[in-house]
C-alpha cells in the first residue's frame, strides 16, 4: 500500500515535470523517425535487397539502414515493410522469413521464421500479425497456379506462426479496417475478409481478376486495385460502388494525406508505365496518365506534401528514385539500392 | 556498330601491322624448316591454326593432384580465369577476359558441350576424372570454333592409356560429408585402347557459415549433392592408316540447390547429360580426312519442370599439306539442336546450325608463322557475320638457353542467341542478332632453358562486345535484347619455374590476369552504368602454386586472390575481395607395377569467410583424406 502510494506520487511528479519541460524532456527520436523509408527489393537470387532513408528537407540519403545500424547485412528479398507500435517487420520472400526491428532505429529485436513460405505483406489486428504467403508454384497442363497460398498468423511476442488460412490463389495485399482483415488473392477473383478473433475467412468480395492491393481513401471507401481494374467498395454496406477499368499491369496504389485522391501504378506489356491519380469520387476513370516512364517499379506519395515518389529499377544494377510534384513535373532523382518497390512515409 | 568498332580497333590494328612489318624484316631469311610434320592433331591441334593467339595448357601433375575437384574449381587454382560459384559443388561459371558466363564455348572431342538453351556448361558438373588435359585458348576464336567463342574456350582432352592392362583407383573422405570414389581400366596396344570408368561423389555440404560480419549464423541447409558419371573412351586401328574413335560420357547430378544466406529454401535440381562421339579417320600421304559424328543429351530437372535437349552433330574435316611451307583445313560441321521444355510454345523448340570453315598455316619466312581462320555460319533464323582471324608468331631469339616469342592476333567472334533468348514464353525474341566481338592482342612469350629453367607467357589484349543479349523488363513481361556495348582491356600473366638439387624438386606456377571490362552505354537516362566496369568481372584475379617433391613426399600449396568485384553495373555494391590458401601433402611409394599414394588435403587453411557470389556461404577450413591406387602392366 506504502509503496503504491510512494510511485502513485512518483508518477504524478514525473507528470508535473514532463509537462512543466515539454520541449526539453521529450523521448529523444531515432535517426529514422521522420523522413522516407526506401525499400530495396533486391534480386531474389542475390539476397541482396536493402532498407535506404530519404530525408526530404537535407536532401540525404542513406542507402543501407540496417547495415549502418547493425554493422552487418541483412541478407534477403524484401517484397514489404510493416510499421505498428514502434517495431518494423521486413518482409523477406527469398529467406521465408520476417527480421524485427526498432522501427525508428533499425536495430535487430528478432526474426519470424518457420511457417513462412513466400512471405509478402503484413498487417496486425487483434494483436496478431497477419502474413500473406504464395506458397509454391505448381504447374499443370501448362498452366502455372497457386493453389498453397496462405495467411499465417503470428504471435508477436513470441515472433512464432500460431495459425495459418488457406486462401484464394496468390494472396498478396493484406489491411485492417475496424479490426476486419482484408485479404486481396492476386491470381483469383477474390477479396477475402478475415475475423481476427476466430482466424476464419468470414466474408468476401468477388472482383474483376487479380486484386493485389489496398487502399482505404477519406470517406472510409476501400479501394482495390485489380490486374486491369480498380474497384471501389462499401464496406459498412459490404457492396461494391465502382469498378473503373484501367491500363493493365497495375503494380502499385497510394492514396494522398487526405484521402482525396487515389494513384495507381500500372505497367503494360511493350509499353511504357503509367501513373494515374483518380478523384475518390470520381465515377470514370482517367483516360490521360499524369506521369509515364519506363522501369517503374515502385509507387510512393508522401501524404504531407503529395509529392510523388517513383522507384525505377534496373535489371542489373541499382535503382533510381524520381520525385515528381503532384502535378507530375519532375523535381529531382536520387539514387537508391536494387528493384525499389515501394516508401514508408515518417513523421 | 560496324563503324563503331572498326573505328575503335584501328588504333591497334595499325600497331599491330607495324608490328608485323618489323618482325618481318628483322628475319631475314634463312632457310625454310618445315616442323608441320612433328605437329601431331591432337591435343596441339587447338594451338595449330591458332598461330598468335594465347593458348594456356595446364600441367596434367597439376590436374591429377586435384582429380576429385570439378572443372571450374581447377580453373580457379590454375588458370587466371574468373570462376563464378553459387557454393560448392553448384552452379560455376566462367568469365574470360571480362566477358559473361555464355561467352566462353566449351570442347569436349572438338565438339561444343553444355546446354543449348542456356548457351552455357556448369563447370560444376565437369568431373576432372575423365579429363586427362585442360586447354584454354584466351580471346574471340570464333573463325575456328564457331558459337560462343568470343572470350575463349575450354577445351577437354582425353589422352591415350600407357600400353597394357591399367587400373586407376581414388578413393576420399572429407569434410561436411564428402566422399569421392573412382574406378578406370584401360586397356591400350598396337591395335588401339579401350578405357571405360566412372565416379561417384557426394557431400551433405553442411558447413558452419558466418554473417558478413563474421558471426557465425549456422550451418549451411539444403546444399547437399551427388553426381555419379561414366566414361568410355576407345580407339581402333583398323589399318594403317585407318582409326576409329568412340567416346562416351554420362553423367548425373543430384543436387540441391543451395540457398542464399538466412534462407532454408529446398530447391532440387538434377541434371543428366550423355555426350557420345564416333570419328573415323584415314591418313593421306601428306594429310588426313575425318568424319564424326555426335550425339548430346543434356537435361535439367528443376523441382520437377524438366528441359531436355537432343543434339545431332556431324562434321567432315579435310587437312592437307599442299607445300613443305605451307597447309590447309577445310571442313564442314551441322548440328541439329532440339529442345523440349515446358516453356516453349508447343514445348519445343528447333534450330539448324552447319558451318563451312577453312583455316590455313603458312611459314613464309624461318621462325614466321602465319595463321588465317575463316568461317561462314547458318543458322536457323539468323544472318551470322563471316568471321576471320588472323594470327602471327614469331620467334625472335632462338639459342640454347633463351627462346623468345612475339605473337599477335586479331580475330573475330559471335555467339547466336540461345533457344531461351528466342522461344522463351512469355518474352522470347526472335529477332534477335548474334553477339559479336573483335579481338586483338599482342603476346611475348619467354623461355629459358638453364638449369633453373622457367618461362613466361603475357599478353595485352582488347576486346570489343557489340549486340550482348541481356534480359530486361517490357512491362511485367522480360524479354532479350541486344542491348550492350563492352570494351575491355587487360593483360595476362603465365609464369613457371623449375629446379631439381640432390634428389629435391621444386616447382612453381603463378597465373594472373588484370581485366578491365566496361560497359559502353548507359540502358536509359537513370542508369549509372556508363564507363563502369561489369559486374562479377574483378580487376585483379590470379594464383600461385608452389610444389616440393622430396623422395616420396609431395607438398603441395596454393593461393587464389580475387579481388573486388561489383554487384551491380553501376559499381555501387561489390562482393569483397579475398585471398584462400589451400595445401596438400602427400606420399607415394611404388611397388613393381603398383603405384600407391596417400593424400591429405587442407582446403581454406587460413578459414576465410568469403563469398564468390553476393550472399552465398562458402565454407571455412575443411579437409580430405584419400588413396590413389594404379596398376599397370
Amino acid at each position: 500500500m506504502k509503496n503504491f502510494k510512494l510511485s502513485y506520487l512518483y508518477v504524478v511528479a514525473l507528470v508535473v515535470i514532463a509537462s512543466a519541460c515539454k520541449k526539453e524532456e521529450e523521448v529523444p527520436r531515432g535517426e529514422y523517425a521522420v523522413g522516407v523509408v526506401v525499400v530495396n527489393e533486391g534480386n531474389f537470387f542475390d539476397a541482396d535487397g536493402t532498407f535506404g532513408f530519404f530525408d526530404p528537407p537535407t536532401k540525404e540519403v542513406a542507402q543501407d539502414i540496417y547495415q549502418n545500424v547493425n554493422n552487418e547485412t541483412v541478407p534477403g528479398a524484401f517484397q514489404s515493410i510493416f510499421t505498428f507500435d514502434g517495431k518494423s517487420y521486413l518482409v523477406d520472400q527469398a529467406g521465408h522469413k520476417i527480421v524485427v526491428v526498432e522501427a525508428e532505429t533499425f536495430e535487430y529485436i528478432g526474426t519470424i521464421s518457420g511457417g513462412l513460405s513466400t512471405p509478402r505483406y503484413m498487417t496486425i489486428a487483434n494483436g496478431k500479425g497477419y502474413v500473406s504467403n504464395w506458397g509454391d508454384w505448381v504447374e499443370s497442363g501448362g498452366l502455372w497456379t497457386l493453389p498453397n497460398s496462405y495467411i499465417a498468423v503470428i504471435d508477436l511476442t513470441s515472433f512464432t506462426v500460431i495459425n495459418t488460412l488457406n486462401t484464394s490463389d496468390g494472396v498478396e495485399g493484406l489491411t485492417t479496417i475496424d479490426n476486419q482483415v482484408y485479404a486481396a488473392t492476386a491470381y483469383s477473383t477474390k477479396v477475402h475478409v478475415i475475423n481476427p478473433t476466430n482466424d476464419e475467412i468470414v466474408g468476401g468480395y468477388d472482383t474483376p481478376f487479380g486484386p493485389s492491393q489496398f487502399v482505404e481513401d477519406g470517406n472510409g471507401r476501400l479501394w482495390v486495385l485489380c490486374s486491369n481494374n480498380l474497384v471501389k467498395i462499401d464496406i459498412t454496406g459490404e457492396r461494391i460502388l465502382n469498378t473503373f477499368e484501367i491500363a493493365g499491369g497495375a503494380r502499385s496504389i497510394t492514396v494522398n494525406g487526405d484521402g482525396s485522391k487515389i494513384y495507381y501504378l500500372s505497367t503494360p506489356w511493350g509499353v511504357p508505365a503509367e501513373i494515374y491519380v483518380i478523384d475518390n469520387s470520381a465515377t470514370f476513370a482517367p483516360q490521360e496518365a499524369l506521369i509515364t516512364g519506363d522501369s517503374f517499379y515502385g509507387l510512393g506519395v508522401n501524404p504531407d506534401d503529395e509529392t510523388i515518389y517513383v522507384g525505377i529499377s534496373n535489371p542489373t544494377s541499382n535503382g533510381t528514385i524520381v520525385r515528381y510534384n503532384s502535378d507530375g513535373t519532375e523535381l529531382d532523382n536520387f539514387a537508391s539500392g536494387r528493384f525499389p518497390n515501394s516508401f514508408e512515409f515518417r513523421k | 556498330m560496324e563503324r563503331y568498332i572498326y573505328k575503335s580497333y584501328r588504333p591497334l590494328l595499325l600497331l599491330l601491322t607495324l608490328v608485323y612489318v618489323s618482325c618481318i624484316n628483322l628475319c631475314f631469311s634463312q632457310e625454310r624448316v618445315t616442323e608441320l610434320d612433328e605437329v601431331e592433331i591432337s591435343a596441339s591441334a587447338i594451338e595449330k591454326y591458332g598461330v598468335g593467339a594465347t593458348t594456356s595448357i595446364i600441367d596434367s601433375t597439376l590436374i591429377q593432384s586435384v582429380s576429385q575437384l570439378s572443372l571450374g574449381q581447377l580453373l580457379s587454382m590454375q588458370s587466371s580465369v574468373y570462376i563464378k560459384q553459387y557454393g560448392v559443388g553448384m552452379l560455376s561459371t566462367i568469365s574470360f577476359r571480362g566477358t559473361g558466363a555464355s561467352h566462353t564455348s566449351v570442347l569436349w572431342n572438338g565438339m561444343q558441350v553444355g546446354y543449348p538453351f542456356l548457351g552455357q556448361a556448369d563447370l560444376s558438373l565437369v568431373s576432372l576424372d575423365f579429363v586427362d588435359e585442360v586447354s584454354l585458348v584466351h580471346g574471340s576464336s570464333s573463325a575456328r570454333f564457331g558459337t560462343g567463342a568470343i572470350g575463349g574456350i575450354i577445351d577437354l582432352q582425353s589422352k591415350r592409356p600407357a600400353n597394357g592392362f591399367g587400373l586407376a583407383f581414388n578413393q576420399s573422405f572429407g569434410s561436411f560429408g564428402i566422399s569421392n570414389s573412382t574406378l578406370q581400366l584401360s586397356n591400350a596396344g598396337e591395335k588401339g585402347f579401350i578405357k571405360i570408368g566412372g565416379y561417384f561423389k557426394q557431400s551433405n555440404n553442411n558447413f558452419p557459415y558466418k554473417s558478413s560480419s563474421g558471426k557465425p549464423v549456422g550451418i549451411q541447409e539444403n546444399a547437399n549433392f551427388s553426381l555419379w558419371g561414366f566414361q568410355l573412351s576407345s580407339q581402333y586401328q583398323l589399318n594403317k592408316s585407318n582409326r576409329l574413335k568412340f567416346d562416351l560420357q554420362a553423367t548425373n547430378a543430384d543436387r540441391n540447390l543451395q540457398p542464399s544466406i538466412g534462407s532454408s529454401a529446398s530447391n532440387n535440381q538434377k541434371d543428366k547429360n550423355l555426350w557420345s562421339s564416333l570419328e573415323f579417320k584415314h591418313l593421306l600421304s601428306s594429310g588426313s580426312v575425318s568424319v564424326q559424328y555426335g550425339f548430346l543429351f543434356d537435361e535439367i530437372d528443376y523441382e520437377g519442370s524438366i528441359t531436355s535437349s537432343y543434339q545431332h552433330k556431324a562434321s567432315a574435316l579435310l587437312e592437307y599439306d599442299i607445300a613443305p611451307s605451307v597447309s590447309v583445313e577445310v571442313g564442314v560441321n551441322t548440328t541439329q539442336v532440339e529442345v523440349k521444355t515446358p516453356f516453349y510454345e508447343n514445348e519445343v523448340g528447333q534450330e539448324n546450325r552447319t558451318n563451312l570453315f577453312g583455316s590455313l598455316l603458312w611459314l613464309p619466312l624461318n621462325r614466321l608463322n602465319v595463321s588465317l581462320n575463316l568461317r561462314q555460319a547458318f543458322v536457323t533464323g539468323y544472318v551470322i557475320p563471316f568471321t576471320p582471324s588472323v594470327g602471327v608468331n614469331f620467334n625472335f631469339i632462338r639459342s640454347s638457353a633463351w627462346e623468345v616469342d612475339l605473337n599477335s592476333q586479331l580475330a573475330k567472334g559471335y555467339k547466336v542467341p540461345t533457344l531461351n533468348d528466342r522461344f522463351w514464353v512469355p518474352g522470347g525474341n526472335l529477332d534477335l542478332f548474334p553477339e559479336e566481338s573483335v579481338n586483338a592482342e599482342f603476346g611475348l612469350d619467354i623461355k629459358n632453358f638453364s638449369n633453373t629453367p622457367f618461362w613466361i607467357n603475357s599478353t595485352v589484349y582488347q576486346l570489343w562486345v557489340d549486340n550482348w543479349i541481356l534480359w530486361l523488363p517490357n512491362g511485367a513481361v522480360w524479354s532479350p535484347e541486344n542491348k550492350r556495348k563492352v570494351k575491355g582491356f587487360g593483360v595476362e600473366l603465365e609464369t613457371g619455374i623449375e629446379k631439381q638439387f640432390e634428389g629435391i624438386q621444386i616447382k612453381g606456377w603463378v597465373n594472373y590476369a588484370y581485366t578491365k571490362s566496361t560497359n559502353q552505354e548507359a540502358l536509359d537516362e537513370y542508369d549509372r552504368s556508363a564507363g563502369k566496369q561489369l559486374p562479377y568481372v574483378p580487376f585483379h584475379n590470379g594464383n600461385i602454386t608452389g610444389q616440393l617433391i622430396v623422395a616420396k613426399w609431395q607438398f603441395q600449396i596454393n593461393s587464389v586472390v580475387t579481388g573486388k568485384r561489383f554487384i551491380t553495373t553501376d559499381n555501387e555494391t561489390e562482393v569483397p575481395g579475398y585471398a584462400l590458401l589451400n595445401m596438400r601433402v602427400s606420399y607415394q611409394f611404388d611397388t613393381k607395377n603398383w603405384q600407391t599414394q596417400l593424400y591429405l588435403d587442407a582446403n581454406n587453411v587460413t578459414n576465410t569467410n568469403y563469398q564468390s557470389i553476393i550472399n552465398r556461404a562458402m565454407p571455412g577450413i575443411n579437409f580430405l583424406a584419400g588413396v590413389k591406387i594404379n596398376f599397370n602392366k
